[in-house]
């Protein structure tokens, strides 16, 4: 017997919705191989604010993983003519008391495969104050995949990912130009490169089920993107890196005797940011100032919701990348358009870590 | 019967809609908003006839709540932490007039600002008031505790109010597979029509209900309401049974042992935990530890013969608080309190050690609930208690 479990990555309000289709997704088709599961978004994150780094779940008991052959076979029938499957439920108990457990957990202990909805975010994620950034594969179990939705290469995207001392697979599939439901094309991936969380025929019987009148439209989208997902292995570092600004709770945070009483922190200093929370993996965009066209006017500088502007007219009002979170504000009052938005991983050899 | 993978406030959602209620009164707070949610949706797909009435406050919520229920109409409402406290002299006065109003609650830690993780506290602030109380372990129970609430509530020798508990985020927001009845089935156990009662605001029979009250009324109106508590065990164990009976599933009323059989000691608790009690147990028992778990479905009624029968074979005992009472005897949790005076008069009791664990919400984890096993069993060798009280996964 054994736990699977499948992350998902993504932000806040934009892709709020899919995370939990595709939570759901997952789970229901775990029960149609006759397994129980559970799903779940991760409590403390604030999905109502936008671009926010956010994470779901779904967490698995199986007896043993689902058949990488009999995949196989399933994908060269017709996803119309593919029946779905007859599940044993005989085990479905047992497999039930071991996953219980994990509901009583805000992330699984380890998971087998991450899907990301959104690219930029392999650079990590710090959703909350204090916590430091989280490596995408922080979760990840030795040996398991990376779905990342991208138009890039797995080799460059790699570039922006922290070297850890786990072998994984790094798999890219364009679910943006697949379908509008991006989840698909990521679960379709899934399947090709992690094999055994749940099988290929009971995804498909769920997608046809969930989707009614798209059902057989989309659940082709599962097939092409199993057909098309392209990977590379990556091997372990030699050793591990320290990474910037991550710290670990229970272990590193203050005992209750060095807190100071009664709920109280030290303020941010004057007219400074926060120290203790860095907003850089909210943004998927950066704005970069035209220095040519700038006219100085300051607005952007005025309008920065997050005071992450200078005020100083020599600097062009010079962006602290470490609080910006890439809303895009600054580049839409700018009257003389000297600011433009660009994809973060557009900067490439940056010192990330 | 249809499974579906779904949150404990969809199960409850699902429970209020098969208990066709009339009237549902809201205020969002997390985790109980998914429950309104769900049911504001089920209105509004048809699927579910009832009042919908946004309130300006949980003050407000609980007070129509009150108010709908003196009317006849069976309602349901609900809140979580700071807002369940905010509504409380609704609250105070909801038994005191007799009315089953059914509430969900959402346990949510009281309140560091913004944090709202588990923790028991919120309700058992109003322990002492005339509501009854239960926990499910999982949204399958929710529903199940739900729709029995409605029956034991409306139980003309009960008319007291009814919470259903549920642990934030772990119960309200993880989806677990889920076997939900059909409607004729839930609809064959509680009828969509409550039993007649006496105290009905109704034009044809005036009359007035919670007048002006002095010292002439005060204990005797406080005797019934402790005589509807005490009715109420009855009438649980017999709703229970007829639950089992109808839908083969259900338990026992008060009290599940898990692995008690042969158990030198035992750890008790309520709600969630007991699905990592139920793994640690399993694992303890393999390595040669005779322990077992107790769960407490219900708090109020606190079913006191029960337990004492169920806790008196034990050398020691752990009770596991998800709560707090500063300042209490030992500076222990108010279950404790309760489970440890409950087996005083008992010739031979067991040893009671208290564990404060998961407090503002933190992880209660298998490995934490081995070390409290191996713990309590080195005292039933020992016999030697170093600590009445320990908290668990603090940083110290």
């Amino acid at each position: 017997m054994a736990i699977f479990a499948v992350e998902f990555d993504g932000r806040g309000v934009t892709q709020t919705a899919l995370m939990r289709a595709a939570s759901e997704i997952i789970c229901t088709a775990a029960d149609k191989d006759g397994f129980p599961s559970i799903g779940y978004e991760r409590y403390d994150d604030a999905p109502d604010r936008v671009g926010v780094p956010i994470k779901g779940f779904s967490v698995i008991s199986r007896t043993a993983p689902a058949s990488y052959e009999k995949d196989l076979e399933d994908v060269a029938v017709d996803v119309e003519k593919l029946s779905p499957p007859t599940p044993d439920y005989s085990y479905y108990q047992v497999c039930y008391d071991e996953l219980a457990p994990e509901a009583m957990l805000y992330e699984p202990r380890a998971v087998d495969a991450v899907l990301v909805l959104d690219d930029t975010l392999v650079k990590g994620e710090e959703p909350w104050a204090y916590i430091g950034v989280q490596p995408i594969h922080e979760k990840l179990k030795d040996g398991g995949a990376i779905i990342v939705n991208s138009k890039r290469d797995p080799e460059y995207l790699l570039e922006f990912i922290h070297p850890t001392t786990k072998r994984y697979k790094l798999a890219v599939i364009d679910a943006d130009s697949m379908d509008k439901i991006i989840i698909l094309p990521l679960i379709g991936a899934m399947l090709k490169v992690a094999p055994g969380i749940v099988s290929y025929r009971s995804v498909i019987a769920t997608v046809k089920e969930r989707y009614k009148a798209e059902g057989i439209k989309k659940a082709q989208v599962i097939k092409d993107a199993y057909n098309k997902v392209r990977w590379i292995e990556v091997p372990p570092a030699k050793e591990p890196i320290q990474i910037k600004r991550k710290r670990k709770f229970l272990e590193e945070f203050p005992k209750w005797h060095e807190m100071p009483i009664g709920l109280v922190v030290p303020a941010p200093p004057v007219n400074g940011p926060n120290p203790h929370f860095k907003t850089d993996t909210f943004r998927t965009y950066r704005p970069v100032t035209d220095t040519s066209k700038c006219n100085k006017d300051g607005l952007c500088w005025l309008y920065c919701p997050d005071s992450a502007r200078s005020p100083d007219p020599e600097t062009f009002f010079a962006v602290n990348l470490e609080y910006c979170k890439g809303c895009g504000i600054c580049a839409e009052v700018c009257p003389v358009k000297a600011i433009k938005m660009v994809n973060e991983l557009d900067f490439r050899g940056e010192k990330l870590w | 019967m249809v499974r579906v993978i779904t949150t404990g406030t969809v199960a409850i959602a699902t429970a209020v809609k098969h208990a066709d209620v009339d009237v549902i009164s809201a205020y969002p707070i997390r985790p109980y908003t998914g429950v309104m949610n769900e049911l504001a949706r089920m209105i509004a797909d048809g699927e579910l006839d009832a009042e919908f009435i946004v309130c300006d406050s949980e003050h407000t919520q609980f007070e129509i709540a009150k108010h709908a229920a003196a009317c006849g109409a069976r309602v349901f409402t609900g809140s979580a932490g700071i807002g369940w406290a905010y509504a409380h002299e609704a609250i105070v006065v909801t038994p005191t007039d007799r009315v089953p109003v059914v509430a969900m609650v959402g346990n949510r830690a009281l309140d560091d600002p913004g944090n709202f993780g588990v923790e028991h506290t919120d309700v058992l602030v109003a322990r002492d008031l005339g509501w009854m109380m239960c926990w499910p372990e999982n949204p399958q129970e929710a529903y199940d505790l739900t729709l029995m609430g409605y029956k034991i509530a409306e139980n003309p020798n009960v008319l007291l109010p009814y919470i259903v508990n549920c642990d934030g985020n772990f119960i309200t927001h993880v989806r677990f597979p889920v076997d939900l009845p059909d409607e004729e089935l839930a609809r064959e156990f509680l009828p969509p029509t409550p039993p007649p009662r006496p105290n009905i605001l109704h034009p044809d029979k005036p009359i007035s209900i919670a007048p002006h009250v002095d010292y002439y009324w005060g204990t005797e109106i406080r005797r019934q309401m402790d005589q509807a508590m005490k009715n109420a065990i009855e009438v649980t164990k017999r709703v229970h049974e007829e639950f089992n009976k109808i839908f083969g599933r259900g338990g026992p009323p008060f009290i599940e042992e898990i692995n008690t059989k042969d158990a030198d000691v035992a750890m008790i608790g309520v709600g969630g935990m007991t699905m990592v009690a139920r793994a640690a147990v399993r694992e303890l028992r393999q390595k040669g530890i005779n322990i077992g778990f107790v769960k407490l479905r219900r708090f109020r009624p606190f079913a006191t013969e029960e337990i004492r029968e169920a806790l008196r074979k034990f050398k020691v005992v752990a009770v596991l608080d998800n709560d707090f009472s500063f300042g209490s005897a030992h500076c222990g949790g108010i279950l404790f309190q309760e489970i440890r005076s409950a087996l005083y008069d008992l010739s031979e009791r067991p040893i009671v050690v208290n564990y404060l664990i998961g407090l503002g919400g933190r992880e209660i984890t298998v490995d934490a609930m081995k070390r409290i096993g191996k713990e309590i069993y080195e005292i039933s060798k020992t016999k030697e208690v170093k600590h009445i009280v320990k908290w668990v996964d603090v940083r110290e």
